[in-house]
């Protein structure tokens, strides 16, 4: 079954490539190599650099390097085949194959030889947890942490191959359940503040590098089957051509020529923390196939438990929804079935060809360590030793108190009406002075009680109550901190470079934002436009204020590509809704004198606006500008997630790779930068004022 | 249109603020060449009478029509489609002079120029060579052409309102009309502004409709003077028909004691 729906989706993506192909011949000799900027590196595009450099002396074509510190921009960039090959994480990879017309042509090894990576569950060194039964108690003592929602060593593999299996529900099991990065889950339980996190092998290795001694505080507790390395894939509509020759450079980069040229290789790969590349299919996705599926039993089962537990609903009906759900979940066990045939056989392979070299090594050095061999065995046999799925456990042991919202809601509601009477008590006018109204005297009540009625109701779910815990644990900050008190200034002059990027996506950012603003602004005025008008007009401001940049950006990436100025394109719209909101209450807060004046002398409303509205906004319009220029300043900072380059991207990547020191020089850089652009913006306000 | 039509001509008008009636069905002609003062206590009408002349002001759908020069202004409560020709021919002056604050003098008096001109022209600020000359000219004429450069903002109240009136000159106004012209000005300045309207009267034929606090100014300056109370015209007729028991039912029984303090006018 999932071979065929492979093959299916292969075919389908064969015919769209030779339809695309023409377009892709148009290009010439240029080919795109995106690479995400996951944890793996602090400067994802400085390190690729040399690798890129000799892939366009020996292919012959011209390799443009593009990154993004998030996968889906160089995914959705690959479908608008503005990325030809690309260096993905294996989840994106898969949507890459699904979606934009990609397959896989290789695979990276880690330096040591290594296959892949482990997901790892964590505890604090001095934990009275031992194993992973301890963990799953489930007795609502724990709090755990999940790595991001979309993170495969973070969240995925520990639901598919500890939780799911089990039929535990992570949220009933657990007193607290937090989601957050590797980076600060490892950082919360060595301090203490989680009893157990999910993390990756690859991350402590790391970790063991720039901060060791964090690694005294954590023990590990379980280690997962072998994660797949990310996958190197590229467009099924490039040239055979240019296949070939890419897929040799991949394969034998680092492994060829003499001794000197394999020297220097391997030093590019090891900053990399790769080790050279392999051959891969499509196959390479199948453990993150059945990592979906096992998502998708779960969320099936946990229908069928609804169902179950629905007494409000027709049998009849139920028994139909049912019955689906069963077909559906039958459909799910058979696809596992086929996936971990798959897999098995590929793992056989795989392991086979390792035990061969193993007993070469062993046969060819007689004197060393001869455990290879036994290892290789006993890995294989933990990777296949996944327990079995449980049958439907439906569900338990939650809910036992009442629905601790609605009393919550209660107390917040309780409060307010005691604060509404208090207030009410308190405005009595007093003796010798004017009465008030009491009409007055009920809203201001009604205010003010709804006012501290809402902040007890959010004092929960704000989790406010950890309020103490700030002052318990201020030390614990402080180590945190004290990490940023070691700047690290090696790289100080891609800073400024970066920096410079950065103001200038912000300057022509705020520039479009102005030229698209002024006419909203107009246009959304009461004083200026009818109400048929104004009122579509503010929907759009409110519509493009409310969207994130991030997403404005993402959207851009598809037409013009990863890089700067889909930041520029996403800024400008942004900025567009907040200026233009801005600009329009300027021109609704104008003299209307002058207006009349100008209409008294039969001028037409064109004339109004140029000539006696225009003149009194300009300088409000021009400090709003100048004011967004700057928050846009600090923005542009935001975008490098998506690939918009700028000093974003370089933060953020040294943030995701513990990088303190460095972090704490590019946030000083940021702080100068924005506080020159104020003051410089200041100045030029008090000129125009 | 023909050339016997009155300079304002406004039949039956009411004007309704929420609840308050500012005016109760007025009537008033105003013939070419006359300089005419509106007085009456605050909150009288008078300046609302003359906001609806040059339909700045719409009145209530159940008056009449209001026109200027012939021209139709307004109708039963809509302005006519030719608002904007029949504007053209009246310059108007403001109490706070409403001139464009942050443009230069010269830029404010040269607007006087844009109602008759294509609108994409005024967008673009092509006024022509010969509104240029006409905008230095009437500068010169009002006495501070010195000031032209300078931003509006910065000229006194007396200058701006000089300013507003060789506004009205470069539009070529046939008639002005001054809502409180002198209110706001210090006693020099409102005498200079006051002789300018009456010069303008004089010489050059231009109607003149001025709205005025201060009866002394409508005595002086004018021959005909409309008096309003309450939304009702309760007198209309030459200046010197004003008499003190006119002035007493016009301005109420306090009057008495400002006219024993001030002494008696006229």
């Amino acid at each position: 079954m999932m071979i065929r729906c492979l093959a299916r989706l292969l075919a389908g993506l064969a015919v769209l490539g030779l339809a695309a192909a023409a377009s892709a011949q148009d290009e010439g000799n240029r080919i795109v190599f995106g690479v995400v900027a996951t944890e793996q590196s602090e400067n994802v595009l400085a390190l690729w650099e040399p690798f890129v450099e000799d892939m366009t002396r020996d292919t012959g074509y011209d390799i443009e390097l593009r990154s993004a510190g998030d996968y889906t921009g160089v995914v959705e960039a690959m479908r608008a085949n503005q990325v030809h090959i690309a260096w993905l994480t294996n989840r994106s990879g898969l949507e890459a194959a699904r979606r934009a017309n990609a397959e896989v042509f290789a695979k990276f090894i880690y330096p040591d030889g290594q296959l892949g990576y482990r997901s790892i569950i964590i505890v604090p060194a001095n934990s009275p947890l031992q194993t992973l039964d301890d963990l799953l108690v489930c007795d609502g003592s724990i709090d755990f942490g999940f790595g991001d929602p979309l993170s495969t060593s973070g969240t995925l593999v520990p639901n598919a191959y500890v939780f799911s299996p089990r039929g535990i529900d992570p949220q009933d099991c657990f007193n607290q359940v937090t989601r957050a990065s590797h980076e600060s889950n490892l950082l919360t339980v060595a301090n203490e503040q989680l009893d157990a996190a999910t993390n990756n092998t690859t991350n402590i290795e790391r970790l063991s590098r720039t901060r060791p001694e964090v690694l005294e505080n954590i023990r590990i507790i379980w280690r997962s089957p072998l994660i797949q390395t990310d996958p190197i894939m590229w467009r099924t509509d490039l040239p055979a051509e240019a296949r070939a020759r890419i897929q040799e450079f991949f394969l034998t980069y680092g492994w060829r020529g003499d001794a000197e040229q394999r020297a220097r290789e391997q030093a590019v790969l090891r900053e990399l923390e790769m080790g050279g590349f392999l051959p891969a299919t499509n196959d390479h996705f199948l453990p993150i196939q059945r990592l979906e599926l096992i998502d998708r039993r779960a969320s099936t089962l946990a229908s069928i438990a609804r169902l179950q537990a629905d007494t409000d609903m027709n049998d009849v009906l139920r028994e139909e929804e049912l019955t689906a759900l069963g077909d559906r979940l039958a459909e799910i066990e058979t696809e596992l079935a086929e996936v971990a045939l798959q897999e098995r056989a590929i793992a056989t392979q795989e392991v086979s060809l390792a035990i061969e070299s193993a007993r070469a090594s062993m046969l060819a050095n007689p004197g060393q360590n001869q455990d290879a061999v036994s290892d290789l065995v006993s890995t294989f046999l933990q990777d296949q030793g996944v327990p079995p799925p449980q049958s439907v456990q439906l569900m338990g042991n939650r809910d036992a108190e009442a629905d601790p919202t609605l009393r919550r809601a209660f107390i917040g509601l309780l409060v307010g009406l005691l604060v509404f009477g208090l207030v009410l008590f308190v405005s009595r006018p007093p003796r010798h002075a004017p009465a008030r109204l009491f009409t007055d005297r009920l809203i201001d009540a009604v205010i003010w009680g709804g006012f501290f009625g809402l902040l007890i109701w959010s004092f929960w779910p704000a989790e406010v109550f950890k309020f103490p815990l700030l002052g318990a644990n201020a030390d614990r900050m402080g180590e945190y901190l004290a990490g940023f008190a070691r700047p690290d200034f090696t790289e100080w002059q891609t800073y400024m470079e970066q920096i410079l990027v950065t103001i200038q996506i912000a300057l022509w950012g705020t520039f479009f934002a102005v030229v698209l603003a002024i006419p909203l602004g107009l246009l959304g005025a009461s004083n200026i436009a009818p109400f048929w008008i104004r009122r579509p007009v503010r929907i759009v401001m409110d519509g493009l204020r409310a969207i994130n940049e991030l997403v404005v950006a993402a959207v851009f990436v598809a037409a013009v590509g990863l890089g700067p100025f889909a930041g520029v394109l996403a800024l400008a719209f942004h900025t567009a809704g907040v200026l233009g909101k801005l600009f329009s209450e300027a021109v609704e807060s104008i003299d209307e004198g002058p207006v009349e004046g100008v209409r008294a002398t039969g001028a037409g409303p064109m004339n109004e606006v140029t000539w006696a509205v225009v003149p009194q906004v300009i300088p409000l319009w021009a400090s709003y500008a100048l004011y967004r220029f700057e928050s846009n300043t600090r923005s542009a900072t935001i975008l490098g997630l998506i690939g918009a380059g700028g000093i974003g991207q370089v933060l953020i990547e040294n943030i995701r790779s513990f990088e303190y020191g460095k972090t704490a020089v590019i946030i000083g850089i940021i702080i100068i930068a924005v506080t020159l652009v104020d003051m410089l913006s200041q100045v030029l306000r008090k000129r125009l004022m | 249109m023909s050339d016997s039509a009155p300079a304002l001509l406004a039949e039956n008008i009411s004007v309704t603020f929420g609840t308050t009636q500012a005016l109760k069905g007025v009537s008033l002609t105003v013939e070419k060449g006359e300089m005419v003062a509106l007085i009456g206590p605050s909150g009288s009408g008078k300046s609302t009478l003359l906001r609806v002349g040059a339909g700045l002001q719409i009145a209530d759908s159940s008056s009449g029509v209001t026109r200027l020069f012939g021209d139709r202004v307004q109708e039963a409560g809509k302005l006519s489609r030719g608002v904007r020709r029949a504007r053209a021919q009246v310059g108007f002056i403001f109490q706070q002079f409403n001139l464009v604050k942050r443009i230069s003098l010269y830029s404010n008096v040269l607007l006087g120029a844009l109602g008759r001109m294509p609108q994409w022209k005024g967008v673009l600020g092509r006024f022509s060579p010969a509104d240029r000359k006409k905008a230095m000219d009437s500068l010169e004429r009002v006495g501070i052409v010195e000031y032209a450069g300078n931003r509006a903002a910065n000229l006194s109240g007396g200058q701006q309102q000089r300013g507003a009136i060789a506004r009205a000159m470069v539009q070529g106004a046939k008639a002005i009309f001054a809502d409180e012209p002198i209110a706001s000005l210090d006693p020099v300045s409102a005498r200079n502004v006051m002789r300018l309207l009456s010069e303008l009267n004089a010489e050059d034929g231009i109607t003149v409709v001025v709205t005025l606090h201060q009866v002394d100014y409508a005595l002086k300056y004018c021959r005909r003077a409309v008096a309003l109370k309450a939304g009702e015209i309760i007198y209309d007729g030459p200046t010197n028909g004003l008499t003190r028991e006119r002035l007493i039912e016009i301005y109420g029984d306090e009057y008495i004691g400002v006219m024993d303090e001030e002494g008696e006018l006229a």
